[in-house]
């Protein structure tokens, strides 16, 4: 403090300064205080939890409109992870949460949500009946459907022409060498080898053997592929850089949206991963009532149209899904027709011990060197530079020591 | 009286030393020999062993190594020769073109990656120039990005000790009827070694550790940063942060440590030539 009084006094107008400046201090002070109590008002509130850029805030302020008796109270997180850290050790009482499938199941097999009490979700009849029974969730007593979509290959009409691209076996023919973009995403990677080699039941696999041998085959595959990535893959892709590329469908919807080249996207016929982002009430709620209601207002159709059409993803809501129209209700991207969808499954959370597998596994295929690319053998050269380096480091210490001696002998 | 204000004045500087690098530095500890779990906290030295011996990640770590050791000596030949000219030039001259060199280290170097990026990527100019050959993806991208990002810290170093050599010095050397080359290796050269170690050592180490050039310009292989980042984010699971993250980055610690001391070995002694060390 001192310091800064010495200088602006200096300044010749150190007094002045100070005082501005603590009157200015003390004006936003009483501001924020009275903001700050404004906001304690008797509101109830809703804590939500969501990912971050996941909502239409417009959605928000039009519930605070319609229930004006409540105020939520908006959080956002960036992985399931955090979101279960964050759930397990703050007393935040949040009462919805809007994760993953596979965080889903883990929470209810930890007893951490209530049951829904469907009678209070008046537009629960308007969700996507196949979405309602899930993997995650087979009693559909805890989840509400949020968002989904479906895991895919986009690939470049322009590139593989006649070649029908049906089977996640696409991803292994030479013929695409150089021009296949793979998820640089452990779970969703591993499942695509998983369902290749052992069936669409395999894609919660939790035999080492097989996850083992998931891994092997991503090895293979390595000489193949262009680009391991997970946002940064989108824009090559949109370019008509590639061939074939994995992505969501929701992804996949926007990529397409985007790109003037011939681009199509499916779900190979092995069967894929669906994945659906459901609101729970988890049991730290305080406000259970308040719950229910957000939930049937974010599935109102109106609301539900609003939402989708901000996140770009895939509505469960039928009602919204037909009102989006022409381009969404009729693409077999945005909205996958139940012969589709039959053959898709989520996941679900696996036991930490079999986690460590596939992280194990997955870790050997990121960390294996593809000779093949690498294939200019610098080994002459690293020997020349180590040698060239001891040479340096030898060559100064003799130096220093004749030098030190001349010192001496002087 | 004076004394205590002495230590009154620095206890700010120890506070900061305390805070983000004592602590940083047992918290790296820490992590590589205790494992924390819900059942408590235990003690192993299993996640060092396996640090040390496990193949893959030596294979990782080598690779760091190989990347930084190349991109080091493509600084060095870009730099030394840069600064050399530079040193020599006239002060309007001078200080115009050490501005541009500085000029792109004003802005966030994920920017500069991703600007050099876009130059070797599949629309880029260069690919278009290399006839349709990307370097993306391959390693001399990743040796094309850490010598764009690190050059200058190469160069200002070597700058530094070229400019405080004597004049008188040169002069002399060629009165005494040296040639350009002696001249060179008998004055120069030996007069700019602390500028040089220096330089390398401010290239060398963060070229071991980076994570996010390597992952922007190829991400097809893992070096040992991103090896670390991956135990410690993208790997973290719900139960807790993979131990083996922490003795990692415990060993890496310690191999920058060794390098650091090599190159300070030579750099012992010559310091009144001029150039800052770290």
């Amino acid at each position: 403090m001192s310091f800064f009084t010495n200088s602006a006094k200096r300044a010749g107008r150190g007094v002045n300064l100070s005082r501005i400046l603590s009157l200015v201090l003390a004006l936003v002070l009483t501001a924020g205080l009275a903001a700050g109590l404004t906001g304690c008002s008797s509101k109830e509130k809703i804590y939500v939890f969501n990912w971050g850029d996941y909502i239409d805030p417009g959605t928000i302020k039009a519930f605070e409109k319609e229930y004006p008796q409540y105020k939520v109270v908006y959080d956002t997180f960036d992985t399931n992870e955090t979101m279960y850290q964050k759930l397990v050790s703050t007393n935040t009482p949040y009462d919805v949460l809007i994760p993953s499938d596979y965080m889903i199941s883990k929470l209810i097999s930890e007893n951490r949500l209530n049951e829904i009490d469907y009678s209070k979700i008046t537009n629960y009849g308007k969700i996507r009946d196949n979405l309602k029974v899930t993997t995650f969730d087979p009693e559909a007593k805890y989840t509400v459907p949020y968002m989904w979509g479906t895991l895919g290959i986009i690939y470049n009409k322009e590139k593989t022409g006649d070649d029908v691209i049906d089977s996640w076996d696409d991803l292994w023919d030479e013929k695409y060498k150089g021009s296949i973009i793979m998820l640089d995403s452990i779970r969703d990677t591993m499942a695509i080898a998983l369902i290749k080699e052992y069936g669409l039941d395999a894609i919660n696999c939790t035999e080492a053997e097989k996850i083992e041998k998931a891994g092997k085959l991503l090895e293979e595959q390595k000489k193949l592929v262009a680009l391991y990535g997970m946002d940064d893959i989108k824009d090559p892709m949109i370019r008509g850089n590639y061939a074939l590329c994995v992505h969501y469908s929701g992804d996949a919807y926007a990529i397409m949206d985007e790109s003037e080249h011939d681009l199509g996207y499916v779900i190979p016929k092995e069967g894929s991963n669906r994945w659906i982002d459901s609101m729970v009430i988890p049991t730290s709620s305080k406000n259970v009532e308040g719950a229910h209601l957000f939930i049937d207002f974010m599935c109102r159709t109106d609301i539900a149209v609003k939402n989708a059409e901000y996140i770009g993803y895939s509505t469960p809501q039928t009602e919204a899904m037909s009102e989006l129209g022409e381009g969404y209700i009729d693409d077999e991207v945005y909205n996958p027709t139940d012969e589709q969808l039959a053959n898709t499954k989520e996941f679900i959370a696996l036991d930490s011990s079999v986690m460590e597998t596939y992280n194990r596994v997955w870790e050997t295929f990121r960390l294996t060197d593809d000779d093949e690319k690498n294939s200019v053998n610098l080994t002459w050269l690293y020997v020349l530079i180590a040698l060239a380096a001891v040479g340096v480091i030898v060559f100064f210490v003799i130096r220093k020591k004749k030098r030190d001696k001349l010192r001496y002998d002087d | 009286m004076t004394r205590v204000t002495n230590i009154l004045k620095r206890i700010p500087l120890y506070i900061w030393i305390l805070m983000f690098t004592i602590i940083p530095l047992l918290m790296i500890l820490v992590y590589a020999v205790f494992e924390f779990r819900p059942d408590g906290v235990h003690f192993t030295l299993v996640h060092l062993k396996n640090a040390v011996t496990e193949p893959l990640y030596i294979q990782s770590l080598l690779r760091s190594l190989k990347y930084a050791l190349i991109s080091t000596l493509v600084c060095l030949a870009l730099g030394y020769p840069l600064a050399y000219i530079l040193s020599r030039m006239n002060d309007k001259m001078r200080s115009f073109l050490s501005m541009l060199l500085l000029l792109p280290m004003w802005m966030n170097f994920i920017i500069r990656t991703y600007a050099m990026l876009s130059l070797i990527d599949e629309e880029g100019i260069i690919t278009k120039l290399l006839g349709g050959f990307m370097l993306k993806g391959t390693d001399s991208a990743i040796i094309i990005g850490m010598v764009y990002n690190f050059l200058p810290f190469l160069v200002l170093p070597i700058y530094t000790s070229m400019m405080k050599i004597d004049k008188n010095l040169i002069e002399a050397a060629q009165d005494l009827g040296g040639n350009s080359l002696h001249v060179f290796t008998g004055v120069v050269l030996p007069l700019t070694v602390p500028g040089i170690v220096s330089g390398i050592t401010m290239v060398f180490v963060p070229c071991v550790t980076t994570f996010v050039i390597p992952q922007l310009m190829n991400n097809n292989v893992w070096t040992i940063g991103k090896l670390i980042e991956y135990k410690f984010i993208s790997n973290a699971s719900a139960d807790g942060v993979d131990p083996d993250g922490g003795a990692l980055s415990f060993i890496l610690m310690i191999l920058v440590f060794i390098s650091m001391s090599i190159f300070n070995l030579i750099d012992k002694d010559d310091e009144s030539a001029g150039g800052y060390t770290l």
